[in-house]
């Protein structure tokens, strides 16, 4: 199990938003978390990836405890067990986030480069790669705002596969696609997950996640089914 | 890292400042201190006064107060420095230390008597009413709903205001910051008129052709110019007057005289 | 112009240029970093410095320049236990850094604020520090977006230095004044007027190639 999730808890303002949820995602598997809108599939998704504090449980990744509770209270990951941590787990963002500013090779190699995960020449070479894989080739000079929204989820994809995590997340990523390029989408995440990758999918697309899942959890009123569905 | 970067910044700061302190002035008195034991004094004046204190074609100082402060310095065995300053500030200047002396064309009046204390006159003067030559003007009373110009905290003013009846009388009374501005806007034909140091008007005069303007025959009344200093510092006043005296009876005082007003 | 004017006036504009050029350039020096500071104190999570800071900024911007470079070299003598006598040199400076300092923090801020969370976001699971975040993705969009803001200011920065007359400093607006008190003639200040035009012009130019520079994107 590369992602373990127990008993996680999370309020906001007094407000519950999901209540002692459990699930874990194996290496390779493909995950959708779905719900309805406001039910919290998106602040699960955001725990996991570290931009919110749960207020009950733990989450693990890769034998890692980016939460973990110790009497009563929920400790957080310490600095360099982070810095580890987040090598390990990639999010896609329901509106890509690229760096406006910098061109996709840039916004590719920065991360690596800084955090001395690689050398420079490198983390081109792994950069080039990945554009390939990904259909892209000879953008790495382009800008963001030069690119479709296609090209720009798959640069995000890119970006966040550099330095080969075992979990990719997505939030909502067929919700600015259009139908054909949602089955390029499809085949994107059914590439990375045969290489190993563990991929955690929030989406309310039904259809998508009927093409996809291999394991469905749903969120309603704060509690969560886990369903596996027939698909190996 | 931040506060890397806060250190830094701090750092650069200090480092300008530093520098920029390195250069240029220095106090050269505290006040409340007796300062007549040092052996180097300041002089403030708004270099831009001429005749008495200005800056020539080389931007070197030169005019009426220079050449008689050097002369008194020699006398009293001192150097004297010259700080330009802000007329507006001069008696601020004094008593903050930063001058010894308000030297440029400083007019005694009895408000002023109050906050500093006047060496022996060395110049007599007088608040004269200039008008453009083609006015119709020839008294005080015709200035009655008219502007009359004049510059701001000089003895011209106080000397006006002698005058409330005057003033009330008056369209406005307004202030400049230099004379130069107050003749500017007589010749702009805003003001009907302007009061003005005669020492000054005449050199004013004097470049812009005389026969322009006309002096009325009525006046704000006769002045004397003399050096202000610090209440506290009687020993150094005291060492100026002897260094005057000296002057007058050596005829170094004539000699000076002459060169800058000899067409009086 | 007659020549006379003009032999004196172009020698005393040149070295009134060297403080006006030089308040100028030591001002946009220091304060321009210095903003980005005193911006992310503003915003800090901690009250204290966040109130301190606005306090500052609420001063600086709330009275003129022109008193505060009074203030910082008559009255700040005055104040109790940290009270200090600054040269004339260093209170130009030290009121102008203040007072500038003041205006682009609050310009820096409005557009620190202005960037979407999601770059913040992003850079964080990506890994990168809050400080390379800071450094290479958002402050490199803030300057994009805040370019014609400081422009703004840093055109007004040349005209306030002629404010360093109240402390007898000589500067080209002085320069012009001694001239044309010398000579009773009013032409000195039109020249003076022109090299402001001049310098202007030169800086409309060099910020108008700068924003060019950051518009290689959208």
């Amino acid at each position: 199990m590369v992602l373990k999730v127990n008993n996680l808890s999370k309020s906001f303002n007094g407000q519950n938003v999901f209540e002692d949820i459990s699930f874990s995602a194996a290496a390779g598997e493909i995950v959708c978390i779905r719900g309805k809108s406001g039910e919290g599939k998106t602040t699960l998704l955001r725990c996991i990836n570290n931009l919110e504090f749960p207020d009950r449980g733990s989450i693990e990744i890769n034998s890692l405890y980016l939460y973990k509770e110790e009497s009563g209270q929920v400790k957080h990951a310490s600095k360099s067990e982070l810095q580890s941590i987040h090598q390990e787990i990639g999010l896609v963002f329901q509106n890509f986030n690229l760096f406006p500013h910098m061109n996709v090779m840039e916004n590719l190699i920065e991360a690596p480069v800084f955090l001395k995960k690689m050398s420079s020449d490198k983390a081109k070479e792994r950069a080039l790669e990945l554009l390939e894989q990904l259909e892209l080739e000879g953008k790495e000079h382009s800008y963001p705002y030069q690119l479709s929204g296609g090209q720009k989820q798959r640069v995000a994809i890119a970006r966040a596969c550099m330095l080969n995590p075992s979990i990719l997340c997505f939030d909502e990523p067929t919700s600015a696609l259009d139908e054909s390029t949602r089955g390029q989408i499809s085949k994107i995440i059914r590439k990375l997950s045969s290489q190993g990758m563990a991929i955690i999918i929030v989406t309310h697309d039904n259809a998508f996640v009927d093409e996809i899942a291999e394991k469905i959890i749903t969120l309603s009123e704060g509690k969560v089914t886990i369903e596996k569905t027939r698909r190996p | 890292m931040k506060k890397f970067k806060a250190m830094k910044l701090l750092v650069l700061l200090l480092t300008v400042l530093t520098m920029a302190s390195g250069c240029a002035d220095s106090k050269t008195a505290s006040p409340g201190k007796e300062s007549a034991e040092k052996t180097s004094y300041t002089m403030g004046l708004d270099d831009t006064f001429a005749p008495m204190g200005f800056r020539d074609e080389k931007g070197n100082l030169a005019g009426f107060d220079i050449d008689l402060a050097n002369e008194a310095a020699k006398r009293m065995g001192v150097t004297i420095n010259f700080q330009p300053i802000d007329w507006t500030m001069k008696e601020t200047e004094l008593n903050a230390g930063n001058i010894d002396f308000i030297w440029n064309g400083y007019t005694i009046t009895d408000s002023r008597k109050e906050k500093v204390n006047f060496s022996q006159t060395y110049l007599e003067n007088s608040q004269i009413i200039v008008v453009l030559a083609g006015s119709d003007v020839k008294t005080k009373a015709e200035l009655a709903g008219k502007s009359v110009a004049v510059q701001a905290e000089s003895s011209a003013l106080d000397a006006v205001n002698t005058d409330p009846d005057f003033v009330s009388s008056l369209k406005e009374l307004v202030e400049f910051s230099t004379n130069n501005e107050a003749f500017m806007d007589v010749e702009a034909g805003r003001s009907e008129a302007l009061v003005v140091d005669e020492v000054l008007a005449r050199y004013y005069m004097k470049q812009k052709g005389q026969e322009k303007y006309r002096v009325l025959e009525e006046n704000f009344g006769d002045e004397e110019y003399a050096v202000g200093v610090r209440k506290s510092d009687t020993e150094l006043l005291k060492k100026l007057n002897d260094a005057f005296d000296q002057m007058r009876s050596d005829g170094t005082y004539e000699k000076i005289y002459a060169k800058w007003f000899s067409e009086n | 112009m007659e020549s006379k004017v003009l032999e004196m006036l172009v020698p005393m504009t040149l070295e009134g240029l060297k403080s006006t050029i030089g308040v100028f350039a030591v001002t946009l020096a220091t304060s321009l970093p210095l903003s980005i500071l005193v911006a992310k104190m503003r915003m800090s999570r901690n009250k204290i410095v966040s109130s301190l800071t606005g306090i500052y900024i609420y001063i600086m911007r709330g009275t003129p320049l022109l008193l505060q470079l009074m203030f910082i070299f008559f009255g700040f003598v005055f104040v109790p236990y940290i009270g200090y006598a600054f040269s004339r040199t260093q209170a130009i400076f030290i009121a102008f850094i203040l007072n500038y300092t003041a205006y682009f923090a609050e310009i820096f801020r409005g557009g620190i604020n202005s960037i979407d969370i999601g770059q913040y976001e992003a850079a964080q699971v990506l890994g990168l520090s809050r400080a390379r975040a800071f450094m290479k993705i958002i402050l490199p969009q803030v300057i994009k977006n805040v370019l014609p803001s400081i422009g703004n200011e840093v055109i007004a920065l040349v005209k306030d230095t002629s404010l360093v007359y109240i402390l007898g400093a000589s500067d080209i607006l002085k320069a012009a004044k001694s001239v044309s008190n010398r000579y009773s003639a009013f032409s000195p200040y039109i020249f003076v007027g022109f090299v402001y035009l001049a310098i202007t012009a030169v800086l409309t130019k060099a910020l108008a190639k700068i924003e060019n520079k950051y518009n290689y994107y959208r």
